[in-house]
């Protein structure tokens, strides 16, 4: 009786089919409020030009001399005399093509500014990335495998302390501890590639993961505890499931969670490098924004604002995407809408 | 098992050191030492406040299974875990237990000891199949596992994929499914199928014992009956001992061969299984089976209905490309209980949530004292109809005391003929329970105390909606006379959603049955349930016979059978 | 087929676990006398900027330790003590405006898109979408740095920048309550829908709320002073502890006390603030499932 719900075999390229159908149909709902989204954001950094105080003219032309022929120079070269609108619409064409006008601060296109710091940052974020991961799932698991034991405890204080502490002050001793008081690792700069790049980005990218290394170890022992005092689990030792068994299951399922919060703190080490490239004088992307924005270097700091909320944006729909991949639960009411 | 008595008589005296004899905790004995089966004694449960389950034994012989059965806080899951070693945290189990050749001490703690229990020896099925099995593992997986298991623990070679793969087949096909269950996920399976597909993976591990936890609590009467049944043609199969933990003294009868009644931690009553049901001893096992509503009960009067109160006509609803509700028509008249009868997912909540003006339905008209009323609560009045509804744990709201409740519902209305005190009253609570928290009352207070408010405003017309199905069989029937006394006093019209055709035999004048959100039948409820005309109408009909107490067999006593149900309300 | 059971997860974040009871009193009952002197200093703290910013070129740069002196002087000769107690003030009171500002505006817009879904839902969750689409940080640093806010200028914007993810958080516990029956039984008394939401159903939300707050408390410590820390929100000169271990950066090898101290305030500040709102959350939640 009940047995005639399940669907037939040849039903199964069928099923195959349209769960490929919803994914196409779920990208593309997710990718186009993201665009809407970045419409949005595009729109304001646009506006910043015009909503920062002083004079438009003044701003872009930074610490150049204001004669006559500068600020004619600037009007045009901006299209200052068009309505609003036209030049947000200019602007952004060019930012699609790649152009987003000339720094103010260093007379260069901002493409070339940026491009010679992308790698800086790119490895910065992946190596904290790498770090925080490395050493903050495998705590998590253990922890909530242990719960109320001193390891756990133990674990458990760690994260509070990585949770409580700023990154910059975790920079700053960091520094003095590995940098002054025992020079092993260099305080300043960004290396001159490869290894000694690596060499140099060992102390920033520890820093950064403290913070976030925290978060994820905290969200993956709920995840992993929560998984433990299920269910499925007691079923499991029920039927005399060896304990190796017990922590796959338990894993599997933790593992949707788990995903998430990988993804979610990425976006946290976004914002994270701003601070930790500053204080360690690395020649990256957080940096340059820290310095753009100071000297009020807006075509920078425009560019750069588009290009996190195009990578978060990016950042978002993966892991979206990965719960109805991973997540049968999901893609089961996907599948029935 | 003819010593089942005096054994359960004994455990009453056995004291909690009689495990300290055996110094090994998990030991085999000499296969000539022993009988097969199963048999435990001096199991005990402590929790934090005491004792929860007493000292209790009892044999189960491969081939039979023993029933245990009680209320909430009976402590019979207590006793199913504590033979596996899956008791919560805070609580632990004394005594000792042998399966087979294999004797064990419940108070052991090291799982490596358990593994040699759990497993081949004994295995535990959850009473939920929506949890019991992992969310994100495909069924055959889950299966498998429990296969692979089986061959490490008995140090045979390990199987291959194919061998792996033949057998969930085989598993499953025992269970009833096909084979391509196995590539399914869980959450792709309805209820039913979900355990059997638990089923399977317990008996792949081939276990002596079966401990079935309300196996079949979380699913539609329909296919309740089906688990039951394929669940003991599996163990006369297997040659297994089964113990089944049940609060439905209905679905036991031909199910188990031996019954225990447990109460407050104690078993009360122990026998065979048609010994217990045909001539209960103790009072509470008597007002047990007297409290639970079967169809084969004597029906209400079929006294016509007053003036007509409420109709609803051709009422629709579509959630999504779901159809939950097509075309439903219903009336009430006053004084008259009518109740909507379907399994899950038959649109019965949605026509009364429609009705209520929860939902706003896409088509239909719903008049109340011939007045057409809006679709939604928008325009509606408290006066016109209240709802009771299922979970007595989430009806009322936990930051408010039962007067801030009471009275907020009063001011609703535009006048009432109570206060707070005449409505605790109403419904026979003490009005001393006013300054409580739900949280410091019973289900059956919170759901008086719901049933208090929705009458607050004076409705014209009150909704039921599985207003009983979440208590207590004992505290079930409570409610029921309860809400019948008020349909008779006040002369209410009452709308009663219910999935369970014994309370329907109980209280209604009416029933209409719904199927995928279509009326398929309707009419007194007496026609309806002794001369069912839709297939749909006499499959549900023939499955809540089978599973229901033939009430003619029983000596009643009324007189003990209210003494005992009275202290079940006390607070807890 | 019965459609799948899919409980909806609300998120909280336990730092301590229900791990060794007697054991965490301890710790915080420390935390609570530690904060409760952190904000009595914070309190008073305006009275102390006179004095802490009072300069001598006689007495700059001394080591911790000298006469007078206890933690010694930066390079202008300001008491490094006096200094960072002055300081408390703006690293205490902007996250506390931040933190219970971010959650009242999360609790009339969250439970505003929760309850009344459609529309409003759409339009708070869009503004919310745009907002979680930047991290706080580098709106922050943007926004306030181009436009020079000073101190409460960028607090209101925390304040704003906060909140949608408290919003996203009080909606979902919204959205959790509004199926149950004590909702609906709210609505059959035709209960107008301003009372529903904020009499019946965000008392039920507070735990959740109350966990949030508490750890936004200690977000918005960091947050706040990692912004000074970048010459941010405050004026130079003015006593601030991000401000502080700024400046203190190029002092390090005379008088390490003027960064050490405020940086393992900071960091001892929102360990308190974490370990105390844990404990009492969850001593919330007991009384509600209860």
């Amino acid at each position: 009786m009940t047995a005639t719900e399940l669907m037939q075999p040849d039903e199964q390229s069928t099923r195959t089919k349209s769960l490929v159908r919803v994914l196409a149909r779920t990208l593309g709902i997710r990718l186009l409020g993201v665009l809407a989204i970045l419409l949005v954001i595009s729109f304001l950094t646009f506006s910043l030009v015009y909503l920062a105080p002083g004079d438009i003219v003044k701003n872009l032309l930074g610490n150049r001399p204001t004669s006559p022929e500068a600020v004619a120079a600037i009007r045009a070269q901006y299209n200052l005399d068009d309505p609003f609108l036209m030049r947000y619409f200019d602007w952004i064409l060019n930012a699609l093509r790649g152009d987003f006008g000339e720094s103010i601060r260093l007379q260069q296109p901002v493409t070339t500014v940026l491009s010679a710091r992308l790698g800086y940052t790119f490895a910065l974020m992946s190596l904290s990335f790498l770090v925080a991961l490395v050493v903050a799932i495998p705590m998590g698991v253990l922890s909530a495998e242990r719960e109320g034991r001193a390891s756990d405890r133990l674990a458990s204080t760690l994260s509070l302390v990585g949770l409580s502490a700023p990154s910059f002050a975790l920079a700053i001793l960091l520094l003095y501890l590995f940098a002054m008081l025992i020079p092993i690792f260099p305080a300043y700069g960004g290396g001159s590639g490869g290894l000694d790049t690596l060499w140099h980005l060992t102390l920033p990218a520890v820093a950064l993961a403290a913070g976030i290394g925290a978060i994820l170890m905290r969200m993956t022992r709920a995840a992993v505890l929560r998984e433990l005092q299920s269910d499925a689990i007691t079923f499991a030792r029920a039927r005399g499931l060896p304990e190796r068994d017990i922590r796959f299951i338990a894993l599997r399922a933790a593992a949707i969670p788990i995903v998430t919060s990988a993804g979610l703190i990425l976006t946290f080490i976004v914002g994270g490098t701003i601070i930790v490239e500053t204080v360690f004088a690395l020649p990256g992307i957080g940096s340059l924004l820290q310095e753009a924005v100071l000297f009020k270097d807006i075509p920078v700091v425009q560019a750069i604002t588009l290009l996190v909320a195009a990578l978060i944006a990016t950042i978002t729909i993966v892991v979206d995407m990965s719960y109805l991949l991973f997540d049968p639960r999901v893609r089961a009411k996907e599948l029935n809408k | 098992m003819s010593d089942m008595n005096s054994s359960a008589k004994n455990s009453m005296k056995s004291s909690i050191n009689s495990d300290a004899k055996s110094a090994t905790k998990v030991e085999k004995l000499a296969a000539e030492e022993t009988v097969p089966g199963v048999s435990v004694r001096g199991l005990s449960v402590h929790g934090p406040s005491g004792v929860i389950v007493e000292p209790l034994d009892f044999d189960v012989a491969p081939g039979r299974t023993l029933a245990i059965i009680g209320e909430s806080g009976s402590g019979k899951s207590m006793t199913a875990r504590a033979i596996t070693g899956l008791l919560p945290r805070t609580t632990s189990a004394l005594g000792n237990a042998r399966i087979d050749d294999l004797q064990y001490d419940l108070s052991m703690t090291q799982t490596q000891q358990w593994h040699q229990v759990r497993g081949r020896r004994a295995v535990l099925l959850l009473q939920d199949p929506f949890t019991s099995l992992s969310p994100v593992i495909r069924c055959g997986e889950q299966i498998a596992l429990t296969i692979k298991a089986r061959v490490q623990a008995a140090g045979g070679k390990a199987l291959s994929r194919n061998e792996v793969k033949a057998e969930v087949t085989k598993r499953l096909a025992e269970v009833r499914l096909p084979s391509e269950t196995a590539k399914r996920f869980p959450a792709e399976l309805s209820g039913g199928m979900r355990q059997r597909v638990a089923i399977a993976a317990a008996l792949a591990a081939e276990p002596r014992l079966l401990i079935a936890d309300e196996p079949t609590t979380a699913l539609d009467a329909s296919n309740q009956g089906g688990v039951l049944d394929l669940l003991r043609e599996l163990q006369l199969q297997h040659q297994m001992s089964v113990i089944l933990i049940s609060h439905d003294l209905g679905v036991v009868s031909g199910r188990a061969d031996d019954l225990f009644v447990m109460r407050k931690g104690e078993v009360v009553e122990s026998g065979t299984t048609e010994e217990v049901l045909q001539s209960p001893k103790h009072p509470y096992t008597r007002a047990l089976l007297e409290a639970n509503p079967s169809i084969t009960d004597d029906l209400q009067e079929s006294t016509p209905g007053g003036k007509t109160v409420l109709t609803a006509t051709k009422v629709s609803k579509r959630f999504g490309n779901f159809q939950a509700l097509s075309d439903a028509s219903v009336s009430v008249g006053k004084g008259e209980i009518v109740a909507i009868v379907g399994e899950s997912g038959s649109g019965k909540s949605t026509f009364a949530r429609c009705i209520a003006g929860l939902e706003q339905p896409e088509t239909g008209v719903v008049t109340l004292h011939g007045k057409e009323l809006s679709k939604g609560r928008a325009g509606r009045k408290p006066e016109e109809m209240q709802i009771v509804f299922q979970d007595p744990y989430s009806t009322l709201n936990p930051s408010f005391t039962i007067e801030q409740t009471l009275a907020e519902a009063l001011r609703a209305a535009e006048q009432s003929k109570y206060g707070v005190t005449e409505l605790l009253e109403l419904v026979e609570l003490d009005p001393e329970l006013r300054t409580r928290r739900p949280s410091q009352l019973s289900g059956g207070q919170r759901q008086r105390v719901a049933i208090a408010r929705a009458l607050a405003p004076n409705p014209s017309l009150l909704i039921c909606d599985e207003s009983v199905s979440a208590l207590d069989v004992s505290v079930q029937a409570q409610i029921l006379d309860l809400l019948a006394r008020l349909r008779d006093e006040l002369g209410l019209a009452m709308l009663f959603i219910t999935h369970d055709l014994g309370v329907v035999t109980r209280i209604a004048n009416r029933a209409l049955v719904l199927q995928n959100g279509s009326i398929v039948e309707q009419g007194e409820t007496g026609a309806v349930l002794r001369n069912p005309q839709h297939p749909y109408t006499q499959m549900i009909v023939q499955a809540a016979e089978q599973d229901s107490i033939r009430r003619s067999d029983l000596n009643r006593n009324a007189a003990d059978t209210s003494a005992q149900l009275n202290d079940k309300e006390s607070t807890t | 087929m019965t459609p799948p059971k899919i409980t909806p997860r609300t998120r909280m974040i336990s730092i301590t676990g229900k791990t060794k009871k007697k054991r965490m009193d301890l710790t915080v009952l420390l935390s609570g006398v530690g904060l409760a002197i952190v904000f009595i200093v914070a309190a008073i703290s305006p009275l102390l900027i006179e004095a802490a910013t009072k300069q001598s070129i006689l007495d700059a740069l001394l080591p911790p330790g000298s006469p007078g002196h206890l933690l010694g002087t930066d390079e202008l000769g300001r008491d490094v003590l006096l200094l960072t107690l002055a300081g408390t003030g703006s690293a205490i009171v902007g996250p506390v405006v931040i933190a219970t500002g971010s959650m009242l505006l999360a609790i009339i817009f969250g439970t505003l898109a929760g309850y009344l879904g459609g529309t409003v839902d759409a339009i708070i969750g869009r503004i919310v979408d745009v907002l979680l689409s930047l991290p706080v940080m580098l709106l922050a640093i943007v926004v306030a740095g181009i436009f020079g806010a000073g101190y409460w200028v960028t607090v209101t914007l925390l304040v704003i920048l906060f909140s949608p993810s408290d919003i996203r958080i009080v909606r979902a516990g919204v959205t959790e309550q509004v199926p149950r029956p004590y909702v609906e039984a709210a609505q059959m008394l035709s209960l107008s829908r301003a009372r529903i939401m904020y009499r019946h159903i965000v008392p039920n939300v507070w735990p959740l709320i109350f966990a949030n707050l508490m750890l936004n408390l200690g977000i918005a410590l960091v947050t706040l002073s990692s912004l000074s820390f970048l010459g941010i929100g405050v004026a130079p000169g003015t006593p601030d502890w991000g401000r502080q271990i700024a400046d203190g950066r190029s002092v390090m090898a005379d008088n390490p006390a003027m960064l050490l101290i405020p940086a393992l305030l900071i960091v001892l500040v929102t360990m308190a603030i974490n370990l105390l709102g844990d404990h009492l959350s969850e001593r919330l939640r007991e009384r509600g499932i209860q």
